[in-house]
């Protein structure tokens, strides 16, 4: 028998917010992956930060996001990541249909639909 | 770029492990992904401190979550009942339970399949043989004057004795599977973090 708790419906909500999430927060300029790590884990969107990479290896292959490397002084070189064109009109895609589904879920599970 | 000195905390025995794992894990994964997946753990691990205070808490606080707590589970399940018999098995459950990474449904299929592991699919195997092996038939003629006995031989072929070997290869096939079963969950929950 299924057995539904919480982090078994965390896992299924994650899978299909993930990728946008992490294009959303490069919406206004280019982010260093560790920033990007702990901000998603902070919000609950990954459970732990090595989590990150094999979706920012996703994002960069499917060509949503570009990336540079920059010289640190307090370590080794960091890598930047930012949105593509592409990226941007995959994130505005996924905005464009998310508002009006989340609506409709909110709507259903507090019985305001008719 | 450079030639850099490698960080010490990359020589960490525990960094050493969950890199060795992570490579593990990245196998069949795109040239380049692996490639980025790599390097940015590595910066990551070497830019953060606290990340190996994350790492050590897993590693030490989760031996039945890992890799050889997995596979030690399932090879319990499966021969421990063998080693030391009922006990192996028992230690096995246990550590099937305890552990957190492993979901109800596993716990159950692994508690059910088989119970005992080997060990116990061995001794129910032989079970019908020991039985058949005591038993002298007798049977009394219409009249009740007369009584024939017959000795079966456990070492001639009956029709029983094929049923219960086609159970028992089916019963070991189903040991078998769930154990690989087990493991392949095991590895897939691991390698997906969830």
């Amino acid at each position: 028998m299924y057995c539904m708790d919480d982090g078994k419906v965390l896992v299924n909500l994650r899978k299909g917010v993930l990728e946008p999430c992490v294009l959303a927060l490069m919406r206004d300029g280019e982010r260093y992956g560790v920033d990007l790590a702990k901000t998603l884990v902070t919000a609950g969107l990954i459970a732990s930060e090595g989590t990150l990479y094999p979706v920012l290896a996703r994002l960069r292959s499917g060509g949503m996001v570009s990336t540079r490397w920059e010289e640190s002084p307090a370590g080794p070189p960091r890598r930047y990541y930012r949105l593509t064109p592409a990226g941007e009109d995959a994130l505005r895609v996924f905005a464009r249909v998310w508002a009006p589904f989340s609506t409709s879920v909110h709507a259903i599970l507090t019985g305001e639909s008719a | 770029m450079t030639e850099r000195a490698v960080p010490p905390v990359l020589a960490h025995p525990i960094v050493q492990a969950y890199l060795r794992d992570l490579d593990a894990a990245l196998i069949g994964t795109p040239e380049s992904e692996r490639a980025l997946v790599r390097e940015e753990i590595t910066a990551h691990i070497v830019a953060d401190s606290s990340t190996l205070d994350g790492l050590t808490s897993t590693l030490k606080g989760g031996f039945l979550e890992s890799r050889w707590g997995g596979v030690l589970t399932v090879l319990a399940l499966a021969f421990g009942g063998i080693l030391i018999p009922l006990v192996g098995w028992i230690a096995g459950v246990a550590m099937l339970w305890v552990s957190s990474g492993w979901t109800r449904g596993e716990k159950i299929l692994g508690t059910l399949v088989l119970p005992g592991g080997f060990a116990g699919l061995l001794l129910t195997g032989l079970l019908p043989v020991w039985s058949l092996a005591g038993f002298e038939t007798c049977e009394a003629s219409s009249d009740s004057t007369a009584v024939a006995c017959d000795t079966v031989n456990p070492l001639l072929p009956t029709a029983l004795d094929g049923a219960v070997a086609i159970l028992f290869l089916l019963l070991v096939a189903a040991q078998t599977a769930v154990s690989i079963i087990l493991l392949m969950r095991f590895r897939a929950a691991r390698l997906s973090g969830a």
